[in-house]
């Protein structure tokens, strides 16, 4: 080998679309030779061959051997560190997988002679981050008021009631069987076994769900099945549904009825010995302590929506195109993680995700823009993130279901979901900092509600009702 | 008897690599039954060189005893052929 400095690659840069860009590399020869060498000595110190001690087969019977294998091997390793050299180089915040096309597939080394390639990266928008001081926040009055805990008793008792079989179902009732999805053109989709719906109460119109799907006149096409009946429904696939071939297709889903079942409320004496209290005033008072922590919580959420629309209306930015879709995707993700930090049960969860489905791709392409305005905000103000805060919440999430701590990091793990849940304590902290220093006004729920609806109706914007 | 039935493989351990390196003597497996005229003609033929001289050995099998009885191997001849200093044989 040489002992000269080694030749530098020759890195070209373009702008291809918005935030998009085109890097040509042009690796110099000395350099693929020398890849190739120190692969090949690699091979040549390491090979074990019957017949030889290890490295002691002769180079061209290795060559023979394992030639291909050597050149792939070599090729992987000069491009992908030629690629973060030039990512390093020209400071690319680079997003994804890069994509070099079929050709980079075909590339060959040979001794001697330079390599040109190009790949097409998605990189981090570029904007200006706004003015953080002073940001005008309203801060909805919540309280915790006897209304609230009635109702929470109520949802309890409901949760905490047996099942009663029916023989017909009625409004609210549950239909418990197999259901199986199919597009238009026949191709099945989805076949769950033990899959449940719910007819859809008389005071909550018509609309229901259905293996994930929300369907607006629910009520009507499935009317008032009895076990053993087959049911039939018609929907449209949501245009941000996670699995491509759902979306915007007439879809065809059958159900059928294997039993059905009513829920009769817990006694509220069954709820005070189930969870150990003394009297009703315990069960209320604890519900209360929930309650207003929920409440605190929603606060918290109000607030942090408004800075986050403050972000997204005074920056500019082109967003990459093929992110987008992606980002739809891990919306749905963080929706579901949120809600069960906030302690909502399974059933709301899936619902209100259902709904979320529907969504358009515009809310997909605003919480992206939020993401990376967040990210360089809590980089510049050095926000940082410990294993315990990730443990702390995985707790109180896992607290917030009702099951162990170490099965809702099982299940977090196995749906890879850990580093969501990271990025999403890391989004909170930074918006945190950010509401420590806006300007906050305590208004009225009523007040509050009012200017989200404005808000709404000018189409501006996100925001949530508080009740 | 064809030369392909007589010369079945060449030997490539890393003693014949040397031997071939060094002494220009190439290693091979060989039928058991062909005579080293016969073996020395096939190795001409086939690699197009000129073969000085010949030695064989026969390699006769052990038997191994296993827990489900005894095994005895294949035996096996070998052929080391000395080429002329001129000529070279490409095993790889």
């Amino acid at each position: 080998m040489s002992s000269s400095a080694p030749a530098k690659n020759q890195v070209k840069v373009e702008n291809i679309g918005p935030s998009r860009k085109r890097v040509t590399i042009t690796i110099p020869a000395e350099a693929v030779t020398g890849q190739l060498e120190t692969t090949m000595s690699t091979l040549l110190s390491e090979a074990e061959l019957p017949g030889f001690r290890r490295g002691r087969a002769p180079r061209r019977l290795i060559e023979k051997k394992f030639g291909g294998a050597m050149k792939t091997e070599a090729r992987n390793q000069l491009l992908a560190s030629a690629f973060s050299e030039a990512v390093q180089e020209h400071k690319l915040e680079v997003l994804g997988d890069p994509d070099g096309g079929d050709d980079l597939s075909k590339l060959e080394l040979v001794a001697g002679k330079p390599v040109t390639f190009s790949l097409e990266v998605e990189v981090v928008p570029e904007f200006k981050v706004p003015k953080l001081d002073g940001i005008e926040v309203n801060k909805p009055q919540i309280s915790v008021d006897d209304k609230m805990i009635n109702d929470q008793v109520d949802k309890l008792c409901l949760n905490e009631g047996r099942l009663d079989p029916q023989d017909k179902a009625g409004p609210g009732d549950y239909c418990i069987g197999r259901g199986t999805m199919k597009t238009e053109d026949g191709v099945e989709v989805l076949d769950l076994d033990g899959a449940v719906i719910q007819i859809p109460p008389a005071d909550k119109g018509p609309k229901g769900a259905i293996l994930g799907i929300i369907v607006d006149d629910f009520a009507k096409q499935v009317g008032l099945p009895k076990a053993g009946d087959s049911l039939h429904v018609h929907a449209v696939g949501p245009e941000s549904h996670e699995r491509a071939e759902v979306r915007g297709k007439k879809l065809r889903i059958d159900f059928r009825v294997d039993r059905v079942e009513r829920i009769v409320p817990a006694a509220v004496g069954e709820l005070v010995s189930k969870y150990r209290l003394a009297d009703e005033a315990q069960l209320r008072e604890s519900i209360s302590l929930q309650l207003n922590r929920r409440v605190m919580l929603e606060q918290q959420a109000a607030m942090h929506s408004q800075i986050a629309k403050y972000l997204n209306d005074h920056v500019e930015m082109e967003l990459p195109e093929g992110l987008t879709g992606k980002q739809a995707e891990r919306n749905l993700q963080r929706a579901r993680l949120d809600m069960m930090y906030r302690g909502m049960d399974a059933q709301q969860v899936e619902q209100r995700i259902a709904e979320l489905r529907g969504s358009s791709k515009e809310v997909a392409a605003r919480e992206l823009k939020l993401l990376f305005i967040l990210a360089r905000i809590s980089q510049d103000l050095k926000i940082g993130l410990t294993e315990e805060e990730v443990g702390g919440r995985i707790a109180q999430m896992a607290a917030s279901r009702g099951v162990r701590f170490e099965q809702m990091r099982d299940e977090l793990v196995r749906t890879n979901q850990v580093q969501m849940v990271a990025q999403q304590i890391r989004e909170q902290k930074t918006l945190d900092a950010l509401l420590g220093k806006a300007v906050v006004k305590e208004i009225p729920v009523e007040e509050y509600n009012k200017l989200v609806d404005e808000q709404a109706t000018a189409g501006s914007g996100k925001g949530k009702k508080k009740g | 008897m064809d030369a392909r039935h007589i010369v079945k493989e060449p030997l490539l351990t890393e003693k014949q690599t040397y031997m071939s390196d060094q002494h220009n003597r190439y290693g091979f497996l060989v039928a058991r039954e062909a005579t080293k005229t016969e073996i020395k003609e096939a190795i001409q033929s086939l690699y197009k060189v000129r073969v000085l001289s010949v030695n064989t050995h026969n390699r006769t099998s052990r038997i191994r005893r296993y827990k489900y009885g005894a095994i005895e191997g294949k035996t096996t001849k070998r052929a080391v052929v000395r080429v002329h200093p001129e000529d070279k044989i490409e095993l790889v």
